[in-house]
């Protein structure tokens, strides 16, 4: 049976992972490499790494990062923040990413989503997108850009709909309304871009309970991109899975290292 | 800047891998087929992880000289087919099995060790009794993220393969073509996994030849578990064929 997806994200300032709350306010939580790996090892099904800083300072991301990470960890990368071009796609995915996520940039320069989708299959590409309630926008969502600090001119759901030809895989919502406040995915907001998008759909910003994952789960997301539960460790990612498992979602169980050593 | 707090987890995971490595038989060679394929640096970290160290081939004259060969894909049958017949590693993969040495391909690398592809109506290495269909289903297409493992216990590997792991465990997925379930493909499947209504081959055994649908080298633990069953599986296939 597929599986719904938990997905760890380590927002990286600094060279250091770090935690906001409304996309500011940030945390020092340490080192990448070990975070990402124990996430792994916790039976985190992807990990996603977020240069948080990386496109308002105008540069790529941390390839060398990328690389001692792989070498560690044996579920899919997914890399965002600073991917300008093709060339720092591609170094991200031979680094040892099998996705590489677009935000600030793709409504600049939506073709580069076909260039890295064409020749890394579509399944490589996530188009991110930080997205705040906005009266004055037609759907009510306005698309922002730039770590969610800058407005656009777009309307956030027009912008799917006119992103998904370029080549997307998987969607990733970001709400910058719901960021950091532990009271619930904005279910509005993911049930607006189901509406126009046949990808996975993945749901970030707002967990503060195990019950929200499930609610977001129910309401169509494939896979909730978690911070503040695992970050603070207030419960494994297995007593998660588990949690989540007995309301019914299907839900991959890691199994003992005695496995693979057999 | 934190080097050697990395060197020192590294060191660990190193020691904990060559103790499996050594359970495996690090003694026989491992080689990995380079021929543009895009998972090849995750396959090679994947085996490092096991304590091997896995030499990487490019030239079909080199494959004469492999043990255990290890075949990954990533991207189109038609185009994987053609970089292999460029460089005359078709031919020299087909000798290498028709030997009765080890080869274990990955997604696309075990697609193409079918006889046909729907993908670009391409024809494959013909290893295998099986074709690749497309997905004709209302849920997304590739088929992506994790999905269990159904082994076929009438396959005499299936022991071998699945040994240490959970019936229905986990692996991932991404792909958009598939080898369905039939009289022919019955006869090699390891393991079968349904998806968008379809029961499909997500793992082919016929000696020691396999074939894994899934990314084995991206399925965590589990997937850890089964290269290294492949390993020490080719290792005893390799002293009894006495190649």
């Amino acid at each position: 049976m597929h599986k719904r997806r938990i997905i760890p994200c380590l927002d990286i300032r600094d060279g250091k992972v770090t935690k906001g709350i409304a996309f500011q306010n940030n945390v020092d939580l340490g080192d990448p490499v070990p975070l990402a790996q124990g996430y792994a090892d916790d039976g985190a099904d992807e990990i996603v790494i977020y240069d948080i800083t990386a496109s308002v300072e105008k540069r790529p991301p941390d390839f060398a990062t990328i690389n001692d990470i792989a070498r560690r960890v044996f579920v899919p990368i997914t890399i965002g923040g600073g991917i300008q071009t093709f060339e720092d796609a591609s170094r991200c995915i031979h680094s040892g990413a099998e996705k590489v996520s677009l935000n600030s940039i793709a409504p600049r320069k939506p073709e580069l989503l076909t260039a890295i989708a064409s020749h890394f299959g579509v399944q490589a590409v996530v188009l991110s997108i930080d997205v705040a309630r906005d009266a004055t926008a037609p759907s009510g969502w306005r698309l922002f850009t730039h770590g969610g600090r800058t407005a656009t001119e777009l309307d956030a759901i027009d912008w799917v709909t006119r992103a998904l030809p370029y080549g997307v895989g998987e969607i990733c919502i970001n709400s910058i309304d719901e960021d950091g406040k532990k009271a619930g995915y904005d279910l509005p907001l993911l049930a607006a871009v189901r509406k126009v998008a046949n990808v996975p759909l993945i749901i970030s910003g707002g967990a503060g309970t195990v019950g929200h994952m499930v609610d977001a789960f129910r309401a169509g997301a494939d896979a909730a991109l978690t911070a503040s539960i695992v970050h603070l460790g207030l419960q494994s990612l297995q007593d998660i899975k588990r949690e989540i498992a007995a309301q019914g979602i299907a839900m991959r169980q890691q199994i003992s290292m005695s496995s693979v050593l057999a | 800047m934190n080097a050697e707090r990395n060197v020192q987890s590294g060191a660990k995971r190193n020691a904990e891998g060559a103790a499996a490595g050594a359970a495996a038989g690090a003694a026989v060679g491992v080689q990995i087929i380079d021929y543009g394929a895009g998972n090849l640096g995750s396959v090679v970290r994947a085996v490092e992880a096991l304590g091997h160290t896995p030499r990487v081939v490019r030239e079909a004259a080199e494959v004469a000289s492999c043990e255990r060969v290890i075949f990954p894909g990533v991207g189109h049958a038609g185009q994987a087919m053609r970089s292999l017949r460029e460089k005359g590693l078709d031919d020299a993969l087909r000798v290498h099995v028709r030997l009765g040495k080890p080869l274990l391909g990955i997604c696309v690398g075990m697609q193409v060790l079918g006889l046909h592809s729907e993908e670009d109506d391409t024809p494959c290495l013909g290893l295998l009794p099986f074709c690749l269909r497309k997905f004709r289903t209302s849920e997304p297409v590739p088929h992506m993220g994790w999905n269990s493992l159904n082994p076929v216990l009438a396959n005499p590997a299936s022991q071998a393969a699945f040994a240490g792991l959970p019936a229905g465990v986990d692996a991932y997925f991404v792909h958009s073509y598939f080898a369905p379930l039939d009289d022919a493909s019955r006869a090699v499947a390891l393991a079968t996994t349904t998806y968008g209504g379809e029961t499909f081959v997500s793992a082919v055994a016929q000696g020691a030849l396999w074939g894994m649908q899934f990314h084995v080298e991206k399925s965590g633990r589990a997937g850890l578990a089964l290269i290294a069953n492949f390993l020490k599986h080719s290792e005893s296939a390799l002293s009894l064929g006495g190649t």
